[in-house]
């Protein structure tokens, strides 16, 4: 009888801790849209700021092509059960948006050309 | 570049994930033991955890690099009108398009590991533990396991799923890959048909390269292509014919070396 409500509570333990895990990342994930959507709100103003250091029409980074970027790092982070470095990289990129440095390394995530 | 910020905070989801899988897996392993005798500081469990803490220190920056490389270029090349259509689906519907798809496409993937001698090289790393546990799921050659989060993630996303759909998803695979190598035995009943299990996978690690199972998430792939292998009990040994123990460095180097005669 003890053995079993041994066994019970080592399986309810272990279940309880991996439900919490995925929750916790799948809430991780939910904040990190949330944050990633009010900086797409921000977008015009970025696109609006960007072509001030190139020349109009150069380049014109879309809503979709920031998402696109921000899910696949945030999976592959996710996979690979490593610290969210990306949101750092993921900020580092709009903030530094201005900076004709930062162009080229957006340039070089394959955003969108025109 | 990495800050001083940004490391603190992988040394603590390094080292904060190793506890927490060791809090889940090491009760579990030691109550329902598929190998009573093996204890949890087994033969080279220290090799195991240099792949566990150089995949999450290091080699994941490697393997970013590449998916964001080759994911962004590779959802271009899907029509955004299509993603839109898949993002307007019932999430239920989504959820389930993901877990077949997924599986569908890593039954492939993996299949072409083990028959691929060029893939074998690296995945070769991946079988030679002679021992299953939870950090074992670790033992993975950096550019395998580009190749295997690449194939198991990118095609949902270059379709467009949402990462809502996605999230908890992705969290529970990785939890589950960890599970499936885990020394535990929990019989599962008739559910053994539609749910993988530790007692599969373990099949799939015997010696023979071809050795079948090599769905992730449901036998149902394996099944359904005639690689199911199931015959009611642990097998003895496990590990790559002809392969001893090397060291975590002889492992990343080996892929690149001359095939031996």
């Amino acid at each position: 009888m003890l053995k079993n409500l041994n066994k019970i509570f080592v399986l309810l333990f272990a279940v309880s801790l991996s439900a919490a895990f995925i929750w916790y990342q799948s809430g991780e994930a939910d904040d990190e849209l949330a944050d990633s959507v009010q900086i797409f709100d921000q977008s015009d103003a970025l696109v609006a700021q960007l072509t001030k250091v190139v020349a109009p029409d150069t380049i014109k980074v879309s809503r979709d092509s920031l998402r696109k970027i921000y899910r696949i790092m945030w999976t592959s982070k996710s996979s690979m059960m490593s610290p969210p470095k990306t949101v750092y990289v993921w900020d580092s990129v709009i903030r530094s948006a201005t900076d004709a440095i930062m162009l080229d390394y957006m340039d070089s995530l394959v955003f969108q050309k025109h | 570049m990495v800050s001083i910020p940004d490391y603190t905070r992988i040394l603590f989801f390094s080292f904060g994930g190793l506890l927490l899988f060791g809090l889940i897996f090491i009760p579990m392993e030691r109550t329902f033991p598929a190998y009573p005798n093996q204890n949890i500081i087994r033969p080279r469990w220290r090799t195991d955890l240099l792949f566990y803490l150089g995949q999450n220190l290091f080699w994941s920056w490697l393997v970013l690099w590449i998916l964001g490389q080759f994911g962004t270029w590779l959802q271009a090349l899907v029509p955004i009108s299509f993603q839109r259509t898949i993002q307007e689906q019932n999430y239920f519907l989504q959820v389930t398009e993901v877990v077949i798809l997924s599986d569908l496409l890593i039954y492939w993937a993996h299949r072409w590991q083990h028959s691929w001698s060029f893939l074998w090289r690296f995945h070769k790393t991946h079988h030679t533990a002679e021992h299953l546990d939870w950090l074992a799921a670790y033992r993975e050659h950096p550019l395998d396991t580009v190749f295997t989060v690449g194939v198991i993630n990118l095609p949902a996303f270059c379709l467009g799923f949402p990462l809502e759909t996605l999230a908890g998803f992705i969290a529970f695979r990785g939890l589950w890959a960890v599970y499936i190598h885990s020394n535990v035995s929990l019989p599962i009943g008739p559910l053994k048909w539609v749910i993988g299990s530790p007692e599969l996978h373990h099949w799939h690690h015997v010696k023979e390269r071809n050795c079948g199972n090599y769905a992730n998430l449901s036998p149902l792939m394996d099944l359904l292509f005639g690689t199911h292998v199931a015959p009611g009990h642990f097998p003895d040994e496990l590990g790559v014919n002809g392969e001893g123990p090397k060291s975590y460095w002889y492992y990343l180097i080996e892929p690149f070396l001359p095939k031996r005669k």
